[in-house]
Formats: C-alpha cells, sequence, structure tokens
C-alpha cells in the first residue's frame, strides 16, 4: 500500500490534518490511521476575531467520513514503526504503507498520580472514553476527590451533582492553568449548586464500538455539554465543593469495610475519605512507535518541530499535543496543549506539506503570532487573548480590571502602557478590540483606566 | 490644553441652521479651518452633554469628545473648507468617527493621516438585490441564513470554496476586484457598481508588510472569513419612487441582501506600520498636531505615499473580502431557491467605502482643486451628474447605503448638490457595527478580587466610571435619527428603508 | 506588471529583474528582440546585441521607431509597450491554442468579408438629388431631417439598423427597450442656463450622453465576459448553488 500523504492519529490534531489535506489536494491519496474507528471533526467552526475561533467536536463513523471526503482513506490501525530512510510505516497488524509525507499526531495520554498504579479507583480522565467508564463508576459514588487544576478538573467541580466533591488543587485559586486568583474568585459562587438542576439528556452522539483494543483521542471542547453527571444513586445529597488549596496527594490507601472505601492522606497531613478519585492532572505527549532515525525530542518527550512543522527527518511533520514548537516564538504566543492549538497546528502542517510537495512558498500561519483561546469554564464563556496570565513577563507588568459579579470579568495586561494580553469572560464583546490592541501594541497611556470604564463604549475606537 | 468651564467652550459653537453648527477658530488651538457638524435636537443634546462631561474638574482623559476631534482636524496642516461632523460623529483613533476632512495636494505642506482613514480600511457595505419578495423569504428564512452560513467558508470541510495562496493574495492586493472577476467569483456588471470600480489602481503590495500579509492571509487557505456578517433585508419603505426603481427596488417587501465587511486586521497591520512611520516623519519635518494619534506625514513624503499605496492594496484587499461574499450569498439563494442567481436578480445595487481616503476634484472657493478627501466613518456621497458615478445613477446620484447596528434598519441615500458644496459630497455612515452604546450601570465590587490578587506583586488598577451622570448614561444614537438629519440638512436624501430579517455572521 | 509580461513570455528569472537598471534594460530589450518579436532586420538586431556600445540608446531609438512605439514619457513605459508588442505577437502565434478556450464567444464576431467594390462609393453626395432622396427617405421613416443630408443619412441609417432588420420588425419587443420611465424633466440638470429652452436642450444631450455611456458599459462588461470565460476557474461555475464541486 502506499500514499502521498499518511497522517497518523484519529485526534483533532490528525482529522483536521487529513481534512486540510484533501481540501488543497482533491487529487491526492491520503491515509489517516487511527486507533478508533470513531474519529473526531470540527464542526460549526466560527471565527471570532482574526486568531480566535470557537468550534465544536463531533464524532463521525469512519464510513461517513470516507464520504465527505472520497480521496482521504482510513485504516484502522496502530502505528509501530516509520523506517525514515525507505520512507514507508509498519502497523500493528503488520501492514506496510509507503509515504511521500507523514505526519505524526499521535497525540497525549493522560498523566496520573502515581499512586493510580495501585488503585483502579483512581480515574484519569482526558479522552471519550475513559468518560465513559468514568460515569459509569461514578454512578454510585457519594464522595469523589478530584485532583488536577486545568480546565478538565475545573468543570468536573462543577458539573458533578449529588455528591460531596473535595477537589485538590496545587495552587493557590481553582483553575490556575487558564485564570488568575482574581477570576478564580469570580468564578468561586459558581461552585455553589444547590440549585435544582433540569436533567438534560447526553446529546452526544456516541456509537458503540465492537471489541478494539482502542486508545481513544482527547475529550473536546463541549465534551461536558448538556451532560449532567450525578452521583450517589438514587438517592438525594447536598452536592458540595470543598477545595483543599496548596496541597498534594502525598498517600492512598484502601479499607474495603469501609463505607468510603478509598482513603487519600494530603500532603498538609489531612486525610479524606472517598468512593473515588479523580485525577485530572494533564497530560505527556504519546509517541510509542519506533524510528529508524531518532527523532530529536524535548526531555518531556515531544517531538520537536521547526516553523513548518516539520521534525528533524526530513519528510516527517508533527502536529499537536505530540509535538513541541521549536522555533523561535512571537511575543505574544506561546504553546498549550489545547483543542484550538491542535487544530491550527494539524491544519497548518497540512498546508506545509501541500506547500513542500508544491515547491510554494507557505508563510507561517498568523494564529502563532498570538495566542487565543475559547473556553467555557463554570457555566461562562472565557476567552484569553495574548499573555493573559503575563506569561513571560515576569512581575514587570500592570493588570487593568473591570468586574461585575455574576456578569463579566475582564482583565487586561499591560507592559509599558501596552496591552500584552486579556482574559474576558462574560458576554464582553471586547475580543476583537483586545486582539487588535494586543497585535498593534498602541500605546494606551493617553487612556488610563478609561479603557476599561465601563460607561465609554470603545468596541469600534480603534476600528 | 487650555481647560476651559463648559460655558465658556459654547461661546466657540453657533448655530448655523435648525441641522447644523459652526465650531469657531480658537476652539481648539491652532485651527487653520472652521469645523462644522450636523445634528438634530436628539443628537444635538448628546453632543453636547459629551462636551459636558468632559468639562467637569478631573476630566483630562484620554478620550476626547468628538466635537474636540473635529476642531484638532481642523488644525491639521492644508486643511481646506471645512472639518464636517456627520450625525453620527463619536470618539475614535485620532479623528473622530464621523469626520470627513480634505486636503490640497497642491499645497507641499499638506498631510494624508492614517487616523483620518480608520484601522479597518475600506470597511464598507454593499447591497444586492434580488426579485423575491418577503412572502417568498419568510418560511424558509432560517434554512436561508444556515445555508449561508454553511457557504461561509469557516472552516475545512465547508464546501470546497477555493484556496487562495499567498501568491493569490498578491495579486488580490494589486488587483482588487478585478481578481475577483478574473477568477470569477462576481459579475462584470457588479464592477460598475462599485466605488472605484472596486479597484484602487496605485495598489502597490510591496510596500505591505510582510505581518500585514501573514494577518490578511485567510488562515485556512478560503476567502472571506471571519469578522463579516451578512444580513437578509426587507424593503420596508420607499422614499424616493423614481431613485429606488434604478436601482431595481419596485416596491415594498421587496428582498435585499447586506454584506458589511471591511478588511480588518490586514487594514490594522497597514495603518499600525503607518503610525510608526509617521512619527519618524513628523518629527523630522517638525509637523505638530494637537493630538499625538493625529500622526500624519506630506502627502508628497515617502510615509506619505507609501501609505496611500498601501492603504489602497487594504481598500483592495476589502473589495475582495466584499465579492467574496457576494459570490457565497448568490450562490445559497440559489441552492434555495433552485435558480440561478441571474434569474433571482441578484445584481449589486451599489459598494461604499466608509472607511477610505481618496484624490477627487471639488470646487473650492470657486476654484476646482484636486484634493485627498478623507472619510472615516463618512460615506461619499456624489450628486447626479457626477463623473465619477455610474452611469446607472447619473440621474438620481450615487446610492449611499448606511448599514444599522447588527440588527436595526437600513437606509439608501442618494447623493445631493448640496452635500457637494457642503461636505465635499461626504454624509453619514450609520454604523460599521456599532454606535456608542454605553453600558448600563454595573455593580463593580472589587475588594475580595484585589485582596486575592495581592500576593502575586503586581501593580493592579481597577476601571470604575468616573462620575455619576445626572441621568442614564444613553448616548446611543439612533441610525434614523441619524439619516433623517442628513436629509433634512440636504447633504444626501433618502430613498429607500430597510429591515433586517436574518443576520448572518461568518 | 512589465514582470507580469515577462514572466508570460517565459523570460529567465523575471522575478529577480531590477529594470531600473540600465543593463538589465539592455539585456531585457535584446532578448524580447532575439526570442519574441524578431522583427528587425539583421544589421539593426547585430548593433543591438552589441549593449556595452556607446551608441546603442541611438540604435535603441532606431529599433523602436522602427516598431511603430508611440512617444512615451519613460523607458519603462516604452518598455511597456514594447512588452506589449511581444505578447500580442505571441498571441497570434498562439492563437489557436486559446481560442479553444473562448470559441462560443468568439464565433459571433467574426468580421464579414469585405465587399471590393461599391456603387455607392460613385455617388454625388452634394447633388440635390441626393439631398432630396434622403429627405424622401426621412419621412418614410418618420425622421427629423437636418440641413446637411448626410447628417439625415446618419439618422436614417441608424433608424435601419436599429429598428428596420427582418427580425426587429417581426419581434418588436426584442429590440424596443422598455424601461421604467423616469421624470427627466422634473431632475436637477445640475446647471442652469437661465433659458427653459437651452435647459430642455441641454437634458436632452444629457440623456443621449447617458445612453451612450450605458452602451460603452455594457459593451465593457461583454468583453469582460469574454475573458471570463477563459479565466476564470472553474469552480465559480455559479450554476444552482453548486459552491466549488
Amino acid at each position: 500500500m502506499e500514499a502521498v500523504f499518511i497522517v497518523v492519529g484519529g485526534g483533532i490534531a490528525g482529522v483536521t490534518c487529513a481534512e486540510t489535506l484533501a481540501f488543497f489536494e482533491p487529487e491526492k491519496t491520503i491515509i489517516l490511521l487511527s486507533e478508533s474507528s470513531l474519529i473526531k471533526t470540527v464542526t460549526n467552526l466560527l471565527a471570532i476575531t482574526r486568531t480566535l475561533t470557537k468550534f465544536d467536536i463531533k464524532e463521525v463513523q469512519s464510513s461517513e467520513f470516507s464520504l465527505k471526503h472520497p480521496n482521504v482513506k482510513l485504516i484502522h490501525d496502530t502505528l509501530a514503526e516509520v523506517n525514515d530512510k525507505e520512507k514507508y510505516i509498519i502497523t500493528k497488524t503488520n501492514k506496510i504503507i509507503k509515504y511521500e509525507y507523514l505526519c505524526l499526531c499521535t497525540g497525549a495520554e493522560p498523566k496520573l498520580i502515581p499512586q493510580s498504579q495501585d488503585f483502579e479507583e483512581i480515574l484519569g480522565i482526558r479522552d471519550t472514553d475513559s468518560i465513559d467508564t468514568f460515569i459509569k463508576k461514578i454512578n454510585n459514588a457519594k464522595k469523589i476527590v478530584i485532583v488536577g487544576n486545568g480546565g478538565i478538573a475545573s468543570e468536573l467541580a462543577y458539573k458533578i451533582k449529588n455528591t460531596e466533591i473535595h477537589w485538590v488543587i496545587k495552587d493557590r485559586h481553582i483553575s490556575a492553568t487558564f485564570v488568575d486568583p482574581g477570576a478564580a474568585e469570580f468564578f468561586l459562587p459558581s461552585l455553589n449548586k444547590d440549585e435544582i438542576q433540569k436533567e438534560p439528556v447526553s446529546k452526544r452522539m456516541r456509537y458503540q464500538e465492537e471489541d478494539f483494543k482502542k486508545s481513544g483521542a482527547a475529550l473536546g471542547p463541549d465534551w461536558y455539554t448538556n451532560l449532567i453527571i450525578r452521583g450517589a444513586g438514587d438517592i438525594n445529597i447536598p452536592s458540595t465543593v470543598k477545595i483543599h488549596y496548596e496541597t498534594e496527594i502525598s498517600d492512598v490507601s484502601r479499607d474495603k469495610k469501609s463505607e468510603h472505601p478509598m482513603e487519600i492522606t494530603l500532603s498538609t497531613g489531612e486525610k479524606i475519605k472517598c468512593d473515588i478519585i479523580i485525577s485530572a492532572t494533564g497530560v505527556m505527549a504519546k509517541k510509542l512507535f519506533k524510528t529508524k532515525s531518532d527523532l530529536e525530542l524535548t526531555n518531556l518527550g515531544e517531538i520537536q518541530v521547526n516553523e513548518h512543522m516539520e521534525t528533524n527527518i526530513p519528510y516527517i511533520y508533527a502536529a499537536g499535543d505530540v509535538c513541541s514548537a521549536n522555533w523561535s516564538i512571537a511575543k505574544h504566543w506561546f504553546q498549550m496543549k489545547l483543542w484550538t492549538q491542535a487544530r491550527q497546528m494539524g491544519s497548518y502542517a497540512a498546508k506545509c506539506m501541500a506547500g513542500h510537495l508544491n515547491k510554494e512558498e507557505v508563510l507561517q500561519d498568523f494564529c502563532f503570532e498570538m495566542f487565543a483561546h475559547s473556553t467555557k469554564l463554570f457555566g461562562h464563556k472565557v476567552i484569553l487573548l495574548g499573555l493573559f496570565n503575563g506569561q513571560k513577563l515576569g512581575t514587570n507588568y500592570e493588570i487593568l480590571i473591570r468586574m461585575t459579579k455574576g456578569h463579566e470579568y475582564i482583565k487586561f495586561v499591560l507592559e509599558n502602557n501596552k496591552l500584552q494580553g486579556a482574559v474576558l469572560i462574560g458576554d464582553t464583546d471586547l475580543e476583537e478590540m483586545a486582539e487588535n490592541l494586543i497585535l498593534n501594541q498602541i500605546d494606551l497611556s493617553p487612556y488610563g483606566d478609561d479603557i476599561l470604564n465601563p460607561d465609554i463604549d470603545i468596541e469600534d475606537y480603534f476600528d | 490644553m487650555v481647560v476651559r468651564q463648559y460655558a465658556q467652550e459654547l461661546e466657540y459653537l453657533e448655530r448655523l441652521t435648525p441641522h447644523s453648527w459652526r465650531i469657531k477658530k480658537g476652539f481648539q488651538p491652532n485651527m487653520n479651518v472652521e469645523g462644522i457638524f450636523y445634528v438634530n435636537q436628539t443628537l444635538e443634546k448628546l453632543m453636547f452633554d459629551e462636551l459636558r462631561n468632559a468639562c467637569r474638574p478631573g476630566m483630562v482623559g484620554g478620550f476626547l469628545p468628538g466635537v474636540k476631534q473635529i476642531a484638532n482636524v481642523a488644525a491639521l496642516p492644508g486643511i481646506v473648507g471645512k472639518s464636517v461632523g456627520l450625525p453620527d460623529v463619536h470618539s475614535g483613533y485620532g479623528f473622530a468617527i464621523g469626520n470627513m476632512a480634505a486636503f490640497d495636494i497642491d499645497n507641499p505642506d499638506s498631510i494624508v493621516s492614517p487616523g483620518g482613514v480608520g484601522f479597518d480600511i475600506n470597511c464598507g457595505v454593499r447591497l444586492l438585490r434580488t426579485n423575491l419578495m418577503l412572502e417568498d423569504v419568510l418560511p424558509v428564512k432560517e434554512q436561508l441564513a444556515q445555508s449561508l452560513f454553511d457557504h461561509i467558508p469557516v472552516g475545512v470541510g465547508s464546501k470546497g470554496i477555493i484556496p487562495m495562496n499567498a501568491k493569490d493574495l498578491e495579486e488580490a492586493l494589486e488587483m482588487g476586484m478585478d481578481w475577483s472577476l478574473r477568477e470569477g467569483y462576481i459579475w462584470a456588471e457588479d464592477k460598475e457598481h462599485c466605488e472605484e470600480y472596486g479597484r484602487m489602481l496605485n495598489a502597490d503590495p510591496s510596500k505591505v508588510s510582510l505581518r500585514a500579509k501573514k494577518r490578511g492571509l485567510p488562515q485556512l487557505g478560503t476567502l472571506g472569513a471571519g469578522n463579516h456578517y451578512a444580513e437578509i433585508q426587507v424593503v420596508e419603505e420607499i422614499f424616493d419612487k423614481w431613485a429606488a426603481s434604478k436601482m431595481g427596488i419596485e416596491e415594498q417587501g421587496q428582498i435585499c441582501v447586506m454584506i458589511h465587511s471591511g478588511s480588518r486586521g490586514f487594514g490594522h497591520q497597514v495603518a499600525t506600520d503607518a503610525l510608526v512611520q509617521m512619527e519618524k516623519a513628523m518629527k523630522r519635518d517638525n509637523i505638530e498636531t494637537n493630538d499625538r494619534q493625529l500622526a500624519c506625514a506630506r502627502i508628497s513624503s515617502q510615509e506619505g505615499q507609501d501609505y496611500l499605496k498601501s492603504m489602497a492594496a487594504a481598500a483592495n484587499f476589502a473589495w475582495v473580502n466584499r465579492s467574496s461574499m457576494t459570490f457565497l450569498s448568490r450562490q445559497a439563494f440559489a441552492k434555495k431557491f433552485g435558480m440561478a442567481p441571474d434569474d433571482l436578480d441578484m445584481h449589486v445595487i451599489y459598494d461604499v467605502s466608509h472607511n477610505i481616503a481618496k484624490v477627487e476634484e471639488h470646487i473650492v472657493d470657486g476654484k476646482p482643486k484636486t484634493l485627498l478627501v478623507h472619510r472615516k466613518g463618512s460615506t461619499r456621497a456624489f450628486p447626479p451628474h457626477h463623473p465619477l458615478i455610474p452611469v446607472d445613477y447619473q440621474l438620481t446620484g450615487q446610492p449611499v447605503l448606511i448599514g444599522g447596528t447588527m440588527g436595526t434598519c437600513s437606509y439608501v441615500l442618494t447623493g445631493t448638490e448640496q452635500g457637494m458644496l457642503e461636505t465635499f459630497g461626504s454624509t453619514c455612515h450609520g454604523a460599521g457595527r456599532a454606535l456608542s452604546r454605553a453600558k448600563s450601570r454595573r455593580n463593580l465590587d472589587y475588594t475580595e478580587v484585589l485582596r486575592k490578587m495581592e500576593y502575586m506583586g503586581i501593580s493592579i488598577r481597577v476601571a470604575s466610571p468616573k462620575l455619576v451622570m445626572e441621568e442614564a448614561p444613553e448616548s446611543y444614537k439612533n441610525v434614523t435619527d441619524v439619516v433623517n438629519t442628513c436629509h433634512a440638512a440636504g447633504i444626501s436624501k433618502k430613498a429607500i428603508k430597510l429591515r433586517p430579517i436574518a443576520v448572518i455572521k461568518g | 506588471m512589465s514582470k507580469r509580461l515577462l514572466n508570460a513570455l517565459e523570460y529567465p528569472e523575471a522575478d529577480k529583474l531590477n529594470l531600473n537598471d540600465e543593463n538589465a534594460f539592455r539585456n531585457v530589450i535584446v532578448w524580447l528582440e532575439l526570442n519574441r518579436i524578431k522583427k528587425a532586420p539583421q544589421s539593426l538586431s547585430n548593433q543591438l546585441k552589441n549593449t556595452n556600445s556607446k551608441d546603442w540608446y541611438t540604435i535603441y531609438c532606431k529599433y523602436k521607431d522602427g516598431l511603430g512605439c508611440p512617444v512615451l514619457e519613460s523607458k519603462i513605459e516604452e518598455l511597456q509597450w514594447i512588452l506589449g508588442y511581444a505578447v500580442q505577437i505571441e498571441t497570434q502565434k498562439n492563437k489557436n491554442l486559446y481560442f479553444k478556450h473562448a470559441v462560443e464567444n468568439l464565433q459571433n464576431t467574426n468580421v464579414p468579408a469585405v465587399v471590393a467594390e461599391n456603387l455607392l462609393d460613385k455617388l454625388d453626395f452634394r447633388s440635390q438629388e441626393f439631398a432630396d432622396g434622403i429627405k424622401a427617405l426621412a419621412k418614410v421613416l418618420n425622421t427629423v431631417t437636418h440641413p446637411d443630408p448626410l447628417v439625415t443619412l446618419k439618422a436614417v441609417r441608424k433608424v435601419i439598423i436599429q429598428r428596420m432588420s427582418p427580425d426587429c420588425v417581426e419581434n418588436p419587443d426584442k429590440y424596443v427597450l422598455k424601461g421604467t420611465p423616469f421624470p427627466f424633466q422634473d431632475t436637477d440638470l445640475g446647471f442652469d442656463l437661465n433659458d427653459p429652452v437651452l435647459n430642455q436642450a441641454a437634458k436632452i444631450l444629457r440623456m443621449i450622453y447617458i445612453q451612450n455611456l450605458r452602451d460603452l458599459q455594457t459593451r465593457a462588461n461583454e468583453l469582460i465576459v469574454a475573458v471570463q470565460s477563459v479565466t476564470a476557474n472553474p469552480k465559480t461555475d455559479t450554476k444552482l448553488g453548486k459552491v466549488g464541486f
């Protein structure tokens, strides 16, 4: 078997890469190698600003996907080895496929707390398959411990109802991956969720898969939409969230006879009994195949790529969570393992490969000029732009804030009176202006604090 | 700057007609000409409230009231006639949005200022007509909006619109709508109903920075994505039967499509690059302005010429954007109604630019002069018989498209002889996106947030309203007030009113 | 533009050229003549080849005059003209190739064969007989006469061409324009001659002018459409909502 392009990985980076290739090179053969027969595609993509997009993820059967992209062949298999000298790959089932261009989008896997090896009650959550197991297991849990402070941990703390939750975080405030302590304070009331929730049906379309040993792709940005996770079986108990700040789990033990069989010990010495422990502490690049030549990796095992998403081995590209940006990074951009960036990298890698094939010059995509991410936290729309937490700025910056409780939280990060980053929570309509102010580096000193004066409407001031 | 009491400020303002006010020299320092602004009673009150608030003690903030900005523009070198504020004027970067100013090209001191064009270069509106009626569209309105959205190429997988690479972009910047024509996106007739025939000939892509090009290049290799919107509209009222008929609008209930878009990020980068260059040029040529934001360069200088050439490229880019959206709208309608776009009579009525600077001939003090006319948030409105308007509108005057804020009414006006004389053939622009619309008072409470952030060791400021206004800060400028003022003042004439029935954001 | 034309003519490395450089300019001219235009006599082209000669400019002037290049303001403009000339030659050479793409549009515009001898050439246009004949013809056709019979003839010719063809007589609806009436009497002329009769005349001239302009514009549009049939990306075909493919 052979193909002009082989893309490895059925996650968002891989699928976007294959789709973009199909768009640019409708005449060429493309093979998408996916471990699962369900693949994720981006739908309802909405460009909010130049660099900011919002989209949903839909899982489709491979047959549906092939119908949409006739020149993409989907192969249900796992990559075992790359022979970069003779340009072919070998799969787990010993298929040999020749390529001209290869793009590695093998993603990442959840990083579990060390004790997880000994206890099946410790669940990692990151991908669609794990969420199913998770919902089943949680059905009867009355007491849950959540470890981790990223987006998924935050959403779980918000979404799981009818359960007593202990949320263990190592930072001084919640959701530290995305927001500052001020915004965390803004979110806190949302965790008080005694209000009666309507029971929506999970609208997530899921197809059953046959027995296929799989390691699914990561969760979509909408993985919890319309999903209410309810614990404690049929008994009604109050939903509570207790946050344990600046601490980590130092020990886990089990006592099968106890009402809550698990017991954790925090680094503060406090002990908590619970039924289940959820570990959502981030991800690690997943590279479980061999190559003839050595791929240059970071010390975290990510594949290094240059500004054209090329690895050190000719004709091999990489995109998404498995890669690490090894080019001179623009001031307002940094890499973060997010959906948004997986999509951007997948698409851009495809553009680069097509450009390489046709000997066309490809300008680096502008999305790498500025970090931009749109998400939902605790039921609020959250937009993160540029150096939104003062990343790279040390302490040499100023913060300008506007907040209305329960409504909006706006934070501007300023350095020398120029906007470097912004956090926009709620419907602020400021995203486009903030994006332009960061990219244009306009001197904002004449306006002082008035730039966020609620009585002055500046949406179109800089048009 | 001189700090004066409100009452003292008022001495510099004088009512000229029921719909216009004169701004006398001295209102701001070094004014070369007088200013004028057009208002009706409602807008007048907003205008004066804004000035009064700015006169309060401690109010020397960065946001100058519109009327002060008009006067600062009147102090720029080489300005002729008057600095004109249109009824929808509100503060913007450098020039107010809704300000028009003309500079004599033959005067070596005359300047060009990116702040007088705006960042979203050639932001504008295009109107397509159809021969469909409200009752044809109402039942399928949602599907139509959806299919328009499907066609707006916002993603991989959306039905194969044609890729655009770096080389295509270069050509599009040089050729404007001629590029869209060449590629087959639009009809030959579209070109004649477009200001400048959809192409500025002095565009020079080599004057545009690589960063601007990257910022303009569509992310996923498609055209027209992002930050644009279209409205399906219905004709609600016809004021001028003959003018409407020349535009192919025969009766109430007829369906039109209005497309709003500009050059967005690309234009922003072009303007930003120019501002940096011009600050240097100002030092070199000793150009002084009342406001640092009014950065400018002599028209004849290298910086001035480079800006005009790159601005023209950005203008061309915006026309290509509007053309791509035209293409997509025609496709969506054709698909929904199972008829070819020609059979649906989907012609472009007109296409206006309201953030642009152009070289035009005007009569100043009885003599013909070549001027560089800056229109920011202002639309060109040439009278009947003007050689630069399409042959089809020679008898009616140029159609002027006034887009409402998303979801409010829109208007079509026509240019008048009086407007040609008073405002260098300029009128209001309605609202590119939003007219000033202050938010309702907020419940601002920071104590807990600030306490939480203390340990970060970062200086934190909070934004809060400076004063409690005597009344609710309702500074929303209604598009109907704006249009009626232009009509009553005679600087343009009402022809058609349109009401949106669906808004499509792309 | 020049570079695009050079590229089209397959001039090597056209993108890297600096046409303001005298040497580059000379080399381009020589290349064009030797490879594309090939019109100069042997002696002239040999002289032209010697780009280092101090008389080169004089030779060049002789060469371009020989091609019929009009007097232009700069050398770049002259080059532009010569490039256009070369492109024309290339197009002629490959016209079958190009026509293949636009056959349907060009079929109708084929020039009719010219009749060598015309009896009308021998007519005496100044004779009274001619004048009377034209007058009578005009009367039949309901056309206003002009003191100069030749002007009347022009008007008569127009009426016949536009309204008297067999197809037109049979299907007048196809030819008689049915626009919406427009109250042009009420429209502002944009100026006032202080004489109602003169104003009326000026208005009529305006209307005629506008119509001529409209015709011109329509022809320009037709031209664009013909060009589009060659240049357009097939994916933009506007058949019933098929976007792309």
